[in-house]
């Protein structure tokens, strides 16, 4: 029986899809089945991020209404044999599908793939209420930002009434030298005000945007450090203890040769 | 659901497309179904009347209009038995729709979760951006650059092409055939994207420079 997961935020830009296209790619590199539903109805994104819009046919509107199999839908991605998407159709808005449906194709899901990642539209209307019908866990992304940090609580508001209890969290963009310096909130001032389990905290990372621009997610990429960060949450997923990454541990070359002439001065 | 006949309505009179699969004597026993089914969408109207998907013998047209004539109160102007055996199934390009009032034009860019689909020919004066679709039962032209999908001869009509200033597509569709460019080969073997016609040719979709 398999996991329905969905990736939400609330708030628009903090790294949903990004977030998504890793962990599904993550949990398909420890040889997990995983379909991946991108539920951003009219404005797709996640087979761009995965390098596979030129290959959609069919999406989730067509397996919805009936117009093709589930399977036909399906994109294989191009590295990992056990990963799919659904692709969200394009042309069409969030009232294209309701909850009930969502539910139905979760549940068919369920019965043949490990895990089913949902990449939830930004907002709280009927986008928000499809991706999270079928849901049996939430993972919140947030940066360390207030006003992402005050979306990110009422989603959570949101997701507690929809029976969706204990979300987890994961902090994304994290700039350590920032935080050293007081200008941006630190992981713990972001648990003390919403008050959940961190999944994972991500630091800010060129790799990703140069990795989504090139469709192939940062989690294969073994020397970038969101990768890494990536490859941690998805072994926490699957129930592996992984301590949180040392976010001041030294990074790149200019601060290990500042290092140097410290340490020569 | 049988669609060895299927009628459609057009500016110019009634299309009637006829499965070229089955034998003759299956073909009109659906089609006397479907007249019957559709005695009141006809009514007692005036109307031409176009055979297309199937080479007709002269025999076999009189025996599928004497049974509207039987059935139904129309009133046929003309009999337009357009079909030419080659235009629906050959490749390559020269497919001209034979109905002149089935292209239209549209003036602008069609951005991201835009469509446009239509019966009959496309022709789009601006881009296509990625994510932005043309679906056409006949040709497609651009003015432009495509970039996002184009998908000619959507009814199955293997001699539709589609032509752009710019023909970078992120999919391409001619009747039943997909194909894509994939980014590293247009990169790798430095793809110039010229003023461009895509047709079928041998089976798979070819791309030939329009000059």
């Amino acid at each position: 029986m398999g996991e329905v997961i969905v990736i939400t935020s609330g708030k628009g830009g903090v790294g949903k899809t990004t977030a998504s296209a890793n962990i599904g790619t993550g949990l398909a590199m420890l040889g997990k089945s995983v379909v991946m539903i991108d539920a951003d109805i009219g404005l797709r994104n996640l087979d761009v991020v995965l390098g596979l819009e030129n290959r959609i046919v069919y999406d989730l509107i067509d397996v919805i209404e009936g117009n093709c199999r589930i399977k036909q839908a399906f994109i294989k991605d191009k590295r990992y044999s056990n990963l799919f998407l659904l692709p969200a159709a394009q042309t069409k808005d969030k009232t294209a599908v309701s909850p009930e449906q969502m539910l139905k194709l979760c549940n068919s899901l369920r019965e043949e793939y490990d895990f089913i990642i949902i990449d939830c539209p930004a907002g709280i209307e009927q986008g928000f209420n499809n991706a999270t019908a079928g849901a049996d866990r939430a993972i919140v992304v947030t940066t360390p930002e207030v006003s992402a940090v005050r979306d990110a609580d009422r989603i959570i508001g949101l997701l507690e009434s929809k029976d969706l209890k204990n979300p987890t969290l994961i902090l994304n963009r994290i700039r350590q030298d920032m935080v050293k310096r007081g200008d941006m909130m630190a992981i713990e001032d972001v648990t003390e005000i919403l008050a959940i389990d961190i999944l994972g905290v991500v630091p800010e990372d060129e790799a990703i945007v140069i990795s989504s621009n090139k469709g192939e997610p940062a989690v294969t990429d073994d020397s970038s450090r969101a990768g890494k960060a990536f490859r941690n949450i998805t072994k926490r997923i699957t129930g592996e203890e992984v301590p949180i990454m040392d976010l001041s541990a030294d990074r790149g070359l200019l601060s290990k040769m500042k290092k140097l002439l410290r340490f020569g001065s | 659901m049988n669609n060895s006949v299927v009628f459609k309505g057009r500016k110019r009179g009634i299309v009637i497309v006829l499965d070229k699969d089955i034998p003759f004597s299956e073909l009109i026993v659906d089609f006397k179904q479907k007249v019957l089914q559709a005695k009141s969408f006809f009514g007692d109207s005036k109307a031409s009347i176009t055979f297309q998907g199937r080479a007709l013998s002269t025999d076999e047209e009189k025996q599928l209009l004497d049974i509207i004539f039987k059935e139904t109160g129309l009133n046929i102007s003309f009999v337009d038995n357009g079909y030419d055996y080659k235009s629906l199934d050959s490749e390559g390009y020269g497919y001209i729709d034979p109905d002149e009032n089935s292209t239209i034009y549209h003036k602008g860019s069609l951005r991201s979760g835009q469509a446009i689909v239509y019966a009959g020919s496309v022709v789009v004066i601006g881009d296509v951006n990625p994510g932005g679709e043309v679906i056409a039962e006949g040709n497609i032209i651009i003015l432009g650059s495509l970039k996002g999908l184009a998908h000619a001869g959507c009814a199955g009509n293997k001699g539709c092409f589609v032509s752009a200033y710019q023909l970078r597509p992120t999919q391409l569709r001619i009747a039943n055939i997909i194909t894509y460019i994939p980014k590293e080969f247009a990169k790798k073997n430095k793809i110039r994207f010229e003023p461009s016609v895509a047709y079928i040719k041998g089976g798979q979709i070819y791309i030939a420079p329009l000059v």
